[in-house]
């Protein structure tokens, strides 16, 4: 753990000396273009300016709604600061828009010397940057126009790239970490953890299980002399255990025979030693780094996937622009929502494992053919084999967790699988992005693929030889039943904890379709931010989950209190996004940014402890239900909030204010979050009355 | 054992921290080429705007967009900037009307250019990246509100290019020697935090020998043993030496049942 931290910490200070000097190289490279729009503004106005005035054979002076024309010319470009027209003799003209201290040294300096016609000269003003174009009329110069650039605005854009390097920093440090640590949960964390369980087996007198390890380093010497321990204190107990018998036997005398029989029994009892070695059973987290992988492969195309569409759209589409834009989306996510719930049957008969490899199969094969999409409806095939993969997959990664979590750490298992979707999130994009500017964007489909290849290679070294949920179940449990058909959807909906949870996850998944993907871009956007701006601003909930989530985990795994983890995510979440009421206060930007971080920590909050719950309620109905089917009908009911967040936010929208669409998806989710109290309760009370009853 | 456990262990983590430097440096070198692009495209935004308000004002005065004289005003804007390549103005069809370049008039567009127009119609610009030019463009609407054409602004990539290629330089030079510190740091710091892993190894590898050959050990000496922090350790220890000497007592008990001098 002291090796992981301290390839963070080394890492996270690297980053930050490169990204500093690349900052400060930056800076000295953007400056000068800065300004360039500045002398394009100007050299048009002057040019406007000197036709009106010598075409029109109007003096300068005498020029008509020349301080509206300079409102206009501020308002659609933003980044100016001012524009004025200076005369020699009689000071400023026109001007819109220019501080005092700037006036008060335009005055002061009033022969400043006319360049020639069609030149500028720039420099700095009362802190702005201020270009100069003298104005000639009939080849003699009339007047200047100042174009002023705030210093501010210059800061402002430099440090619009400074959120730029940050958003950086963390993308290539989820990569390193997610890299370091499965080098370091295959190679050190796990192996010593079993070290360490097979320690405390002793400790407790049981010396049964083993390590099957080789390695040629002194891990595996220390490893090798252990089970040379071990066995050779089995040897000496099997030993000890003849020599007894034979004494036992050689005995005449019933008396003493009966005595070392005596013995006999209460050594067995007494030393943990058997017949048959256990085995050491594989971890939930071990799907983390191919699931990571695959979420990464699918995410890539996430920030240019629409622009891609767009390339397929006949001249003539069947729909609108943006509804063909949007189909193949939509098309990828009912082939996602179809394959979770044929996913429950395929991974009882599958396992796992081969489950994962049949999603990369398909993955592969969709992103395969994507890249050779030649029309629009070969497009949305590939894409609907993309989102058959999607949806296998991620059954395929729930059933695991659930399988292999133990009692003591589901929301620790569950995190791994949190985890590695946010990190994909954070990356896939980013280096998605990159990658279709400069290689193109269907080349990126490619790498997809390759990817996808690789989270399929990682999955069969990691998963390989878990049986399937059906075949391990009905070895522990053949005796029992398992229900068919709608049973199992009776059976999970009339347990009011199931409805409870429902409730919670379906609010939660609004919240993330509803507030985060559609009303935020959509509002910022409105607000006058730069889809930049947007994405970081969006990147900071991915952020907080990735780094919040882990931490969380551990904590509610200690307390063992998922609800009240959850009960409390959603206040956070519900209330952060009534704080959008407040927008009038507080400024409508600082607003928004409150809100995503409220939902980020309250999301934290409740994504590991909500899927261990669902994890405890298939354990409890593994009976009756196959875990693998429980987790698609949860899969399935939880991913109708995605779908009905952007419909519900699209309604909103059309009838109200978007702080008020946001601040009523808040109230939805605190009444959702009551709901989920209610049933909550009514379960606690059940088994209340079920003990009394059971007392009596 | 040189390549041992730490060495190899250590040595796993240069080409980990090799990869995150160079995903830090490609990154931060793509988003200096992405906002020194917006500045640019914001530059030639204006000027496409400028040109375009030019041809508005004749479309209100009810002149047709291909019977136009406009093609010297577009000259005029190429050659007052160094990087404009070409500035065209097509219609709804994608047919080149006018253009600073006469070579290109009657010309279609690329397909992409009237996609992007078309999507983009009510926003204020539309940007495009080709291979070697960057493309602006601002739609034009007649005074009854119809997009009837687009004005398209072509520059050239040089300076853009220039400018990464000579950050590219300076932060390949920087993140060198910067990944070199990196890599020591890190591999030596990883090797002293092994180490001492490794040294709690071999100590419990020997004692666990010790207790399986002579099948005793002073109990004291185990515990005190300070290389070894993992205190599971020395409970297993303990209740190993424990269990072998639960077995001699017992077989010496059933010994004495045997020979009869127990009762």
């Amino acid at each position: 753990m002291r090796l992981l931290l301290l390839g963070g910490a080394i890492m996270l200070l690297s980053q930050i000396v490169i990204s500093w000097f690349a900052l400060d190289r930056f800076e000295q490279a953007l400056s000068p273009q800065l300004n360039q729009k500045a002398v394009a503004v100007g050299t048009a106005l002057s040019s406007q300016i000197a036709y009106a005035s010598q075409e029109l054979g109007i003096p300068i002076n005498e020029l008509v709604g020349v301080n509206d024309f300079f409102q206009s010319a501020i308002e659609t470009n933003p980044d100016l600061q001012y524009l004025t027209i200076v005369n020699h003799d009689v000071g400023i003209l026109f001007q819109h828009n220019a501080p005092e201290d700037v006036i008060q040294s335009l005055m002061g300096e009033l022969k400043q010397p006319f360049g020639s016609k069609g030149s500028h000269f720039t420099e700095e003003i009362a802190g702005y940057l201020d270009s100069r174009f003298p104005i000639y009329v009939e080849d003699n110069p009339v007047a200047h126009l100042h174009v002023g650039v705030s210093s501010e605005n210059v800061r402002r854009q430099l440090f619009t790239i400074v959120f730029e390097i940050i958003s950086v920093i963390l993308v290539s440090m989820v990569v390193t970490i997610e890299i370091l640590n499965l080098y370091m949960s295959r190679n050190i964390l796990v192996p010593t953890g079993l070290v360490h369980r097979v320690f405390e087996s002793g400790a407790k007198g049981q010396f049964t299980p083993r390590l099957a390890m080789r390695a040629r380093n002194e891990f595996g010497i220390m490893v090798s002399s252990l089970n040379r321990l071990l066995y050779e204190l089995e040897q000496r107990y099997q030993d000890f255990q003849f020599e007894l018998r034979e004494l036992r036997d050689a005995q005449i005398d019933p008396r003493v025979s009966k005595k070392i029989s005596s013995i006999i029994s209460m050594t067995s009892k007494r030393f943990g030693f058997s017949d048959q070695f256990s085995t050491l059973e594989k971890s939930a987290t071990q799907i983390r780094m191919p699931f990571f992988l695959f979420i990464f492969s699918e995410e890539m195309s996430r920030s240019f996937f629409p622009l891609f569409v767009i390339g397929f759209i006949p001249i003539e589409p069947a729909l609108s622009y943006e509804l063909m834009i949007s189909l193949p989306i939509t098309l990828f996510m009912v082939a996602t929502f179809l394959a979770t719930l044929a996913a429950g049957k395929w991974t009882y008969r599958m396992g796992c494992s081969r489950l994962f490899l049949l999603g990369i199969v398909f993955a592969f094969v969709g992103y395969f053919g994507t890249f050779f999409a030649g029309s629009y409806a070969e497009l949305i095939l590939w894409r609907c084999l993309n989102g058959i993969g999607y949806g296998l997959i991620f059954n395929a990664c729930e059933t695991w967790i659930a399988l292999y979590s133990k009692e003591s750490n589901r929301a620790h298992g569950a995190s791994a699988y949190v985890g590695a979707i946010f990190a994909g999130y954070i990356c896939g994009p980013s280096l998605g992005g990159m990658l279709a500017e400069y290689l193109g964007q269907d080349t990126t489909f490619l790498i997809s693929a390759g990817l996808a290849m690789i989270s399929g290679y990682a999955a069969y070294r990691l998963l390989a030889s878990s049986s399937p949920p059906g075949k391990a179940e009905s070895k522990q449990e053949s005796s029992s039943i398992k229900q068919t058909g709608f049973q199992p959807w009776k059976t999970l909906f009339t347990h009011p904890r199931f409805v409870g949870l429902v409730f919670t996850a379906v609010a939660t998944r609004t919240t993330l379709s509803a507030f985060l993907f559609f009303l935020i871009p959509l509002y910022l956007n409105e607000l006058g931010h730069s889809t930049t701006e947007i994405g970081q601003m969006m990147m900071l909930y991915g952020g907080i989950i990735v780094i919040g989530t882990p931490g969380i985990s551990g904590f509610c795994d200690r307390i063992k209190r998922y609800f009240p983890m959850t009960f409390v995510g959603a206040l956070i979440s519900g209330i952060g996004l009534l704080f959008i009421l407040t927008s009038g206060m507080i400024g409508e930007s600082r607003a928004v940014l409150i809100s995503i971080i409220a939902v980020g920590l309250g999301h934290c909050l409740i994504l590991s402890p909500q899927y261990a719950m669902m994890q405890q309620i298939v354990y409890e109905h593994r009976e009756q239900i196959e875990s693998s089917v429980s987790i698609s009908i949860y899969r399935f009911v939880d991913r109708i909030g995605l779908i009905i967040g952007p419909v519900l936010a699209a309604l909103l929208i059309q009838r109200t204010s978007y702080p008020n669409s946001i601040a009523t998806i808040g109230a939805i989710v605190l009444i959702s979050m009551l709901c989920s109290v209610t049933f909550y309760n009514k379960q606690r009370d059940r088994i209340k009355s079920a003990l009394k009853a059971s007392s009596l | 054992m040189f390549f041992g456990f730490a060495f190899r262990t250590s040595l796993v983590m240069v080409p980990i921290l090799v990869i995150g430097i160079t995903i830090t440096s490609v990154l931060s070198l793509h988003k200096f080429s992405q906002t020194f692009s917006n500045l640019i495209n914001s530059r030639f935004e204006f000027v496409t705007g400028e040109i375009r308000n030019g041809i508005q004002t004749q479309l209100d005065l009810g002149l047709f967009l291909e019977n136009l004289e406009i093609t010297q005003i577009l000259e005029e804007y190429q050659i007052s900037d160094d990087q404009i390549l070409s500035i065209e103005v097509f219609d709804n069809r994608g047919v080149v009307l006018h253009s600073s370049d006469s070579s290109s008039v009657s010309d279609l567009v690329p397909e992409e250019w009237i996609n992007r127009w078309r999507l983009n119609s009510t926003s204020s610009s539309w940007t495009l990246q080709e291979r070697n030019a960057g493309v602006v463009g601002v739609s034009i609407r007649n005074n009854l509100g119809q997009d009837i054409g687009s004005v398209v602004l072509r520059y050239s990539r040089n300076l853009l290019d220039q400018n990464v290629k000579n950050e590219a330089q300076n932060l390949i030079a920087f993140n060198a020697i910067a990944t070199l510190i990196t890599i020591l740091v890190a591999f030596f710091s990883a090797m002293f935090i092994l180490s001492r892993l490794c040294n709690e190894f071999r100590s419990m590898g020997k004692i666990m020998d010790i207790v399986r050959t002579n099948k005793k050990m002073d109990n004291e000496d185990n515990q005190q043993n300070t290389d070894i922090r993992t205190s599971v350790f020395h409970e297993f220890i303990s209740k190993t030496l424990s269990t072998n000497k639960e077995m001699d007592l017992t077989i010496m008990q059933a010994r004495s049942l045997d020979e009869g001098k127990e009762n």
